[in-house]
């Protein structure tokens, strides 16, 4: 299936995904693509740089956050931003731990 | 034959489709003796077209009724057959307007008998129970014969009471629509955020979207309308296991939309 894949200046990706069953009968595979798409990119994406791809070309969506991209390249992943959050998360379950250990710790001397 | 008088001929207590008669053709201007079969003299003697032309002339001297009301059935896919039966019917109607039973074997039920039988469209609105105070409400239903939009009945449906678009989807992996109405797309913007694009736009962004989200978490999951336009609506999705709610790609999420388009 084909999708829009649209570059934002701060290089993150918007991904359209066209549905199906909004084909008309009259429509070609073409005509409906276009009348999907124009409709997607009317209001913030107006003007912006985009691909039109077949959607298995996408990387996993595990890291959707940190997917870039460029007119004419395929996505990547920004590995510092993957990084970044994973620290972020990690420090965040340390303090989860923390608190509930002075939580449980707190129960106890009662 | 020719020199017995009639009274004097053998009876005939039968008659067949082949058997002749004398006739006199065009008595006013030459007139001639000419012969004619039975079955042609009973054919000509039927002027409807309708069955005149599928009776074989023998069967009955003259179709029963309830044979013509059976054409009627044959012809009622028809343009000839219809227009026949209102053309038969409404005359009867206007010389009898009462009588329930038009023709034989074709009976009106009571409650056609009583729209029939009212004067005027309001009061075939008053047969029928449809309101007829257009001041009352100006949504909903517009009546017989006026077009002005009357008040609601309860248990009715109007335009502002359906859905006018709503999707199902997996925000999970590759996107994946289960099923829809009205949509053409769903924009990727992120984790957990997703625009709806409506294929008929809503007449102002003071519509209803409303959303839902599910799967199987051991946490709260949830979708947050983010922002409403005319053509599209963006929804974000959470999930709070515990701390603040984090935006997060669910399983499930369904979103619709309600207003005037």
């Amino acid at each position: 299936m084909k999708c829009r894949i649209v570059y934002k200046p701060d290089k993150s990706v918007c991904v359209v995904h066209p549905v199906p069953k909004s084909r008309r009968a009259n429509e070609s595979e073409e005509q409906w693509l276009e009348r999907v798409f124009s409709k997607a990119m009317q209001g913030e994406f107006e003007g912006l740089p985009y691909d039109d791809v077949d959607s298995s070309v996408l990387p996993q969506r595990e890291h959707r956050y940190a997917w870039e991209g460029r007119k004419g390249k395929p996505i990547t992943v920004n590995q510092t931003k993957v990084q970044d959050v994973e620290k972020e998360k990690q420090i965040k379950n340390e303090e989860k731990k923390l608190l509930r250990e002075q939580a449980i710790a707190s129960l106890a001397k009662k | 034959m020719a020199d017995v008088k009639i009274p004097g001929l053998p009876e005939l207590t039968t008659i067949a489709g082949e058997d002749l008669l004398e006739i006199i053709d065009d008595p006013s201007g030459t007139p001639t003796s000419k012969k004619i079969t039975r079955t042609n003299l009973v054919k000509g003697l039927v002027s409807d077209d309708v069955y005149a032309a599928d009776w074989d002339g023998v069967t009955d001297v003259a179709p029963s009724k309830n044979a013509v009301y059976d054409k009627f059935e044959a012809n009622i896919g028809d343009v000839y057959g219809p227009i026949t039966h209102l053309a038969s019917y409404v005359p009867q109607w206007n010389a009898t307007p009462n009588s329930k039973t038009l023709v034989e074997g074709f009976e009106i039920t009571d409650a056609g008998k009583a729209i029939l039988d009212d004067v005027d469209a309001a009061a075939q609105r008053t047969t029928l129970g449809c309101p007829t105070d257009p001041a009352v409400d100006t949504a909903g239903l517009r009546t017989l014969g006026t077009g002005a939009q009357q008040a609601m009945p309860g248990n009715s449906v109007s335009s502002d009471a359906v859905i006018k678009g709503w999707i199902s989807f997996n925000g999970t992996g590759t996107i994946a629509i289960r099923s829809s109405f009205n949509v053409t797309s769903i924009t990727d913007y992120g984790t957990g955020d997703y625009g709806v694009n409506w294929d008929t736009d809503f007449a102002n962004t003071n519509h209803c979207v409303t959303g839902m989200a599910g799967g199987s978490y051991a946490a709260y999951v949830n979708v947050i309308i983010y922002s409403v336009a005319t053509g599209s609506a963006r929804v974000r999705t959470y999930m709070q296991a515990s701390g603040a709610p984090e935006l997060t790609d669910i399983e499930i999420i369904c979103v619709m939309a309600i207003g005037d388009q």
